[in-house]
Parts: C-alpha cells; structure tokens; sequence
C-alpha cells in the first residue's frame, strides 16, 4: 500500500479479445475499446499506451486535472485528432479506417460551447441535424422533441447569445444528439457552470442515459461529479490511466472506511485510559486495518467493510465494558483515491503543466475563454 | 450529392451569421456607400473637364459615376475579401469548428461555403452600390448586360481574393496576420490600378505593374461594356480566364490546406 507507487487495477489491463470486432454486437458489450492507444505532442506524451473499455449503457469517466490527457483522449474517439500509435474501436468501428461511420453514430460535445450565438436554438439544431444528412421532416420531429427534453421549448426562437451559459451547454449537448447517437462524448461537461447549473446538469446527464439508453462517456476534473454522476471512473495522470473501477470499489481499495469513536461527552471528560483499552480491545480484529487517534480524544478506525464492522466493533467494546458515546462512519473520498494511484493530489496539479498550444494539434490557436486542458 | 447540400446549408448558415451583426451591416453598407459618394465628389470635375479633351475622354465618359461605379464595386469586393479569411478563424477559436469536424459533413463544404457565403456577401454590397449609383445618375451604355457581366466579374474577382485570404487563415491560424496580409496586399493593389484614373494617364512604371494586377482586368472587363455601347468579347474572355485561373488556385490551396492541415490532425 504505498501512495508512491501507482498501482493499475485489473479491469485496466487489455482484454485478451484484444482483435478488432469487424460488427458490433448487441447486448452489453463494449461500445469503445482501445488498444495501446497514444498521442504524442512533440515529445509530450499526452495519452500513453491507454487500454480500457466503455460498456454499453453506462455513464463512463475520465477524471483527471488539466493536461491529463483527457480530452486528447476524446479527441482521438471522436475522430478529431489521429493516435499516434495504437488503436481503438468505436461502436464496433475501427477507428483509423471508419472515421465516418463512427462520425455518424456518435455525439460530440466539447469543452467549449460550440454553439453559433448569431442563430437560434431552433436554427442550431436545424442545422446540425443537416449536417447528419437528416431528412427535414426527420428534423422537425427531433428538433421539436430535444428542445422539450433540454427544456428550451420556449426560447426556441431566441438567438443562442441571449441565452444564459446553462442554457447554451444545454443546447450544445442537445445538438450532439439530434441523430440518436448510440454514445455521447461530453468533454468537461460542468466547467465554468455555477454549482446550481451543475446540479442540473446532472440531472439531464442522467435522464439521457436512463431514458433514452444513451452511453455515455464524459471527462472532468471534479471529483464529486466523477463520483455522483459515473458508473466507472479511470483515473488519468499524465496521459496514463492509474485505475479503473466504479466510484465505490475505487474507494474501498484506498483503505476502506473510517469508524470515528468517542468516549467522552461534555459531562465525560476525555479518558485517556479508555481510548488505550479501546486500541488494544480493537488491535489484531481482522476487519482493521490501521488505528490513529482523532484530535477529540478518540479514534479513528480504518476498517474494511464499514456497514459490517461498525456492530462488530461496538460489541466488542461493550464487552471491554467501553460504552461508546458517539459513533460515525465515513466513506474516503475521489480525492484520496486520485492521492494513492497518482502520488498526489488532483488540485495540486490543477491548472499547472499545460502544453503550449503549438503541442496541442487541434487546439488550433489561442482559444478565449478556455480554461485549458486537454 | 451531400456534398453539395452539405455546401447549401453551411453557405445559408454562414450568410444568415454575417447579416445578424447589426453593427458590421451597417458598415457593409455605408462603408461602399461613403466612398461612392466622396469619391465621385472629389474627382467630379476632373472626370467632366477632361470630357471635351481632344482625342476623346480618356475616362471614356464625362459622367464620373459611369467611370467610378466599376472602381467602387471592385474596391468593395477586394476589401471584404480580404477580410473574410477571419471567420473560419472564429470559428476554430469558438468551438464551432471541432463540432462540425466531429459530424459526418463534408469537409470540403466546410471551407468551401465560408468562401461561398463571403462572396455573396460581396454581392449584397454590389446591389446597394448599383441601386444608389442609379439614384445619383448612373447610366450603363449597354444595359441589363454591363451590370449581369459586373456581377459575374464582380463575384470571380472576389472568390480569387477570398481564396486568398482564407489560404493565409488555414495557414497561420491567426487574425492579425490575415489583417497585416490583406492590408498589404489590398491597398498596393488598389493604388496601382486604373481604379480612380485610366492607366492611359498614369503611364510609367504604374502602368507597367498593373499588368499584373487582377483588380485592372476586373475594371477593363466592367467598364468596357458600361461606358460603350458595345462588348469586347476578347476583353471580357481574358479576364475571366484570369479572374478564374486566380480563384481556382487560391480557393483549392487554401480547401488543400485545411483539408490536410486543419481537418484531421
């Protein structure tokens, strides 16, 4: 268990089906697959030998800071920029040589809004719909439903640069899906939207993937998003995945949970004497796995398991004749999962180690408004 | 087929783009407008004095506006031409770009219909120009036919500059170096041209030069047909063989370069 050394969980490691399915089947297989998949800036690795898989219908997750790799990494699925070696499959389409038949089945919505402010939520998804070569009564009817479903319906007629920034990221991810993609890409879908318009978008996030069986595949570099919104989550660092799992078994593998205790209440004074039988009571239990004294004259148990251990515990010191005048339980967050695969903590690295443009390929010249990041 | 609807629908969005800023309408609009009218003011009198000159005008004309009307529509279209390499720019700086790169629209309409709806733009100026010009007094000898031949000259002249433009757009990636660009080569180009005086009366080395300068051979082509009664078909052929030769070479260098540049990485 050292935070030093980064350890890849299993699911990370390249299926031995590692050929190429030339049709894709149904059922919940796996809608993307890569294959030692990289991307090179010059001599910046920006994605390195990645391997993992998305399944079809889930919430799928890049967490990770700036410059990670992230959205290199949507980048190359959605066809936008080249891997420099290795190979990935999307929604059964090989990647170097399918470009436009993985264009056609999948939605893009990037980091910035990429929405024309000098047309209407209507003409937005109007056009976007042509350029899927829909047909127009196919448009009408999908315009009309994805403007109830993001809730523009009343200011379809509006021009995009009236609208509010929760309003256009709505629109944006709306025109990703005016030809029913199969998987939707969401690059940094929340960044630079208020805590409330968040929360929202969330909502819409999931409905999407409930409703209308959407896959989806989003990158972010904030933690709760990563751990509310996702049914897995990889972990990315320096253009590496460092672990790939679901929020919950990410987190038991850091150290389980935390049992706070405490004997002491304002007419009990701290005992110090409790707290040391308390410690050896609780010594040598399989279901333990470290002991540190809290600051308020208890204890904070690392146990595996916590739903579990927590009767076992108090029991035990019920026996020891140790009543225990409080008890909580906590879960450990993203954030220290990101500290045991990576070394260190995600905001540490926030903003810092950016490519120059030039690196950035697509990034075609300085962009505004952008918060960086790749 | 998508190819060509791809181009439709991309050149109509880029169009109704360009009409929905208040402030840039106004100033396609007034800005030809203002040079019409001071232009004309100011060499009015240059124009009718030399009417009675012996040996003829060598304006051709002793009404300014049939000399000047060519000159104004041909000095618009080079100048928004060279200014329209920026909107493809905008649109890799908003994200617009990325998200069209993602569907499977065709390429090529991308960077084509930016040039498309620039130059129609262009046309839009042409009008309002014919439109004042004809309230101020303007004649055309040959009729429908001088002002259909200016619009067809009018629009290959300005698809060659807008080649132009958005070939050093797709290249550099950046909005000064089209602005220091078109600056650089819009205003030699206009100086050293029979735009405000006939090559005849400028002679030496100017008159050498313009040779070579695209804009005379848009103006021989209009003018001819708006000051006589008659077309010079050879004229007329020379320069939209050049008009089209220069159009085609910047307009595919600057689709090539996006295409193999700009649209997949």
């Amino acid at each position: 268990m050292t935070a030093t050394e980064p350890q890849v969980s299993e699911v990370v490691k390249p299926s031995l089906n590692g050929s190429q399915p030339t049709a894709y089947p149904s059922g919940r297989a796996n809608i993307v697959h890569t294959d030692q998949l990289t991307r090179l800036y010059g001599p910046t690795r920006a994605v390195d030998e990645v391997n993992f898989d998305v399944r079809e219908g889930e919430i799928f997750g890049f967490l990770g800071p700036n410059g990670a790799g992230k959205s290199t990494t949507i980048k190359m699925l959605t066809t936008l920029v080249r891997p420099t070696t290795g190979s990935a499959t999307v929604v059964g389409y090989d990647l170097a040589t399918q470009a436009n038949q993985i264009r056609n089945v999948i939605g893009y919505v990037a980091q910035e809004i990429g929405v024309d402010n000098r047309a209407s939520g209507w003409e937005n998804l109007e056009l976007q719909g042509h350029l899927y070569h829909l047909s127009n009564t196919e448009i009408k009817q999908r315009v009309t439903e994805l403007l109830e479903l993001v809730d523009l319906s009343k200011d379809a007629k509006k021009l995009a640069g009236a609208y509010s920034g929760g309003m256009r990221k709505r629109l944006d991810i709306a025109t990703g899906l005016i030809h029913r993609p199969k998987l939707l890409f969401l690059d940094e879908p929340t960044t630079g939207l208020d805590p409330q318009t968040r929360a929202n978008l969330w909502e819409y996030i999931r409905r999407l993937n409930q409703e209308q069986g959407v896959t989806i595949f989003l990158t972010t570099h904030y933690l709760e998003e990563a751990d509310r919104l996702c049914d897995r989550v990889a972990i990315i660092d320096h253009g590496k995945i460092m672990a790939l799992d679901t929020p919950n078994r990410l987190k038991d593998e850091v150290s389980g949970d935390v049992i706070s205790i405490s004997f002491d209440s304002p007419e009990m004074p701290a005992d110090p004497a409790k707290r040391e039988a308390a410690k050896a009571a609780l010594t040598g239990q399989p279901w333990v796995t470290d002991i540190k004294e809290s600051d308020k004259g208890g204890l904070n148990v690392y146990v595996s398991g916590g739903e579990t251990a927590m009767p076992q515990m108090l029991r035990i010191l019920d026996q020891h004749n140790l009543p225990v005048v409080s008890i909580s339980m906590s879960r450990p967050s993203l954030d220290d999962v990101f500290l045991k695969y990576t070394g260190h903590q995600m905001r540490d690295e926030a903003g810092s180690e950016r490519p120059t443009m030039a690196q950035m390929g697509m990034n075609w010249g300085a962009r505004r408004g952008r918060p960086g990041g790749r | 087929m998508n190819t060509l609807a791809d181009i439709y629908y991309l050149t109509k969005r880029n169009l109704i783009a360009s009409v929905r800023i208040p402030i840039m309408l106004v100033f396609t609009i007034v800005q030809p407008l203002l040079w019409l009218i001071l232009f004309s003011q100011l060499f009015k009198n240059m124009v009718s004095g030399m009417a009675n000159a012996p040996g003829g005008s060598p304006y051709g004309t002793g009404n300014f506006l049939d000399f000047f009307v060519p000159a104004i529509i041909m000095q618009t279209v080079l100048f928004s031409g060279a200014w329209s390499g920026n909107s493809i720019i905008s649109d890799m700086e908003s994200g617009v770009l990325d998200k069209m790169m993602a569907t499977p629209v065709s390429r090529v309409a991308i960077i084509l219909s930016r040039m498309f709806a620039s130059v129609i733009y262009s046309m839009l100026q042409v009008t309002i120009i014919f439109i004042v010009a004809f309230i101020m007094g303007f004649q055309s000898a040959s009729g429908i036919s001088a002002i259909l031949i200016t619009y067809l000259i009018a629009f290959l002249f300005g698809l060659g500059i807008c080649g132009l433009s958005t070939l050093l757009a797709v290249w550099t990636k950046r909005t000064e170096a089209v602005m220091a660009a078109s600056t650089f080569v819009t205003m030699p180009m206009f100086m050293l041209s029979g735009s405000f005086l006939p090559l005849a009366l400028v002679g030496g080395w100017v008159a050498n030069v313009a040779k070579f300068n695209p804009l005379n051979y848009a103006l021989d082509a209009t003018r001819g047909p708006i000051l006589h009664d008659s077309i010079d078909w050879g004229t007329f052929t020379v320069s939209v063989v050049i008009l089209v030769s220069i159009a085609a070479v910047f307009v595919t260098a600057s689709t090539y370069i996006f295409r193999t540049r700009l649209a997949t990485s």
